[in-house]
């Protein structure tokens, strides 16, 4: 039996969850309602977590707890805090460039550092020195089936090349015909590929719709009941 | 001139972290570690600057005179105090709190997501009304074949043994084109990592 306060958040629920459904119908009052409402939620809820999760921890604490050395470091991050704060306010917001430049000057050094490391690396090797997973696959099909990620992976690549030249002065710029031959290749794995991906977002989506028709289908009977 | 202390920071920045990355010397690695964590404390700073601006934008929407009011931002405003003054009152970590914020999140989130599976059909119809070429053919037929697959009519199949070579062949396509996929990502995100490296691309100056 579910108590009173249960009933109350099964009722939020359902409401929030009709009105955000009716958007189906098209964009309607209902439907901005509760995208505000949980924008304001989840935006003061995302700064109770930043402040009791990293600033008070991070940034508030070492004050207390480290030794004077150690101090001088703290004071340069507390300046550059103080300074991003500058953002709020368009007279002064020039002065938040630097710790805006440190963000990104950081931002990068992870970008090219995951890139390089994460992804070109750990990519080109796995694409060249390919083995199948499965072991019931016969030994043609897996040759088959390197050939087919190599092959994927470069007319792939090709079909976002577009750098093109002009041969002669006047002429429209063109890539040379074996790139143009290799992307429209490309264009079918990439094709091929957007769709799978379609088919995994699409099902998750539909189990999705699938949960909150059913929560719709079990909700109203208990409310009912609750009001009865 | 104005630009150069920054375009400093930015360079210096990167320079010792991927130093960090790349050198294997312990004072690099904790220069690195130290930075990146002055990195979260500032993202989390910026994010809490961007919310208030977002407050502050609602605010305006409907206090300033002269302008149509967005009666939503009332909404929004009340959602948002409410939660921020008892979040702060009774800490993130309040069994509360959380049940609070998450009868609410909970629902909104699966429901958008619910959402996304009718627009994602609709896209598809719309677009084979407007656009039929090559592409269009092949992805639609893609998405046709990955759904019979996804739905496991074809699990019988795999007790062909050719069936289930051919199958396990197709599978590879789309994995081929996403690492096509993710490696133009990659020479792309270190291109322009690169270009922000020597100071010719300078997104902070604002």
């Amino acid at each position: 039996m579910a108590s009173s306060i249960d009933l109350v958040w099964v009722f939020v629920g359902f409401l929030f969850t009709v009105l955000i459904l009716s958007y189906v119908l098209g964009d309607n009052p209902f439907f901005r309602l509760a995208s505000y409402v949980f924008v304001g939620i989840s935006s003061a809820y995302l700064v109770v977590l930043l402040i009791y999760q990293v600033i008070l921890p991070r940034l508030v604490q070492p004050f207390f707890e480290t030794s004077s050395s150690q101090l001088v470091l703290h004071l340069v991050l507390f300046v550059m805090c103080l300074l991003l704060l500058t953002k709020l306010s368009p007279r002064l917001a020039r002065f938040g460039n630097i710790p805006m430049a440190y963000l990104v000057g950081a931002g990068t050094a992870v970008v090219i550092g995951g890139a390089v490391l994460g992804t070109i690396i750990t990519q080109v090797k796995a694409t060249v020195a390919y083995r199948s997973a499965s072991a019931e696959i016969m030994p043609g099909i897996r040759v088959l089936e390197g050939l087919v990620i190599l092959l994927g992976t470069v007319v792939t690549l090709a079909y976002f090349h577009f750098g093109a030249r002009t041969k002669t002065e006047g002429e429209t710029p063109s890539r040379p015909l074996w790139l143009e031959m290799l992307s429209y290749l490309g264009r079918f794995f990439i094709a091929v590929t957007f769709g799978a991906l379609f088919v995994s977002v699409y099902v998750s989506a539909l189990t999705a719709l699938i949960e909150r028709l059913s929560f719709i289908i079990q909700s109203v009977p208990m409310l009912l009941k609750g009001l009865g | 001139m104005r630009g150069i202390p920054a375009t400093f920071v930015a360079v210096l920045t990167a320079v010792m972290i991927l130093l960090g990355y790349f050198v294997s010397l312990p004072a690099l690695e904790s220069a690195r570690t130290l930075l990146l964590g002055w990195a979260v404390t500032l993202v989390s700073v910026a994010a809490i600057v961007g919310v208030f601006n977002l407050v502050a934008v609602h605010w305006r929407k409907l206090f300033i005179p002269g302008r149509e009011r967005d009666v939503y931002s009332a909404f929004f405003l009340l959602a948002f105090f409410v939660t921020l003054v008892v979040g702060l009152w009774l800490s993130p970590s309040d069994a509360q709190y959380q049940h609070i914020v998450t009868s609410i999140q909970a629902p909104v989130e699966i429901s958008l997501m619910a959402v996304v599976a009718v627009s994602l059909a609709y896209g598809v119809l719309r677009m084979l009304q407007r656009r039929r070429d090559l592409m269009t053919i092949l992805f639609v037929l893609s998405v046709l074949f990955f759904l019979i697959l996804e739905s496991g009519i074809l699990a019988p199949l795999a007790y062909n043994p050719l069936l289930k070579q051919i199958l396990h062949l197709v599978n590879r396509i789309p994995l081929a084109g996403a690492r096509g996929i993710l490696l133009g990502i990659a020479l792309g995100s270190l291109t322009t990592g690169l270009r922000v490296l020597f100071g010719s691309d300078r997104p902070y100056r604002g």
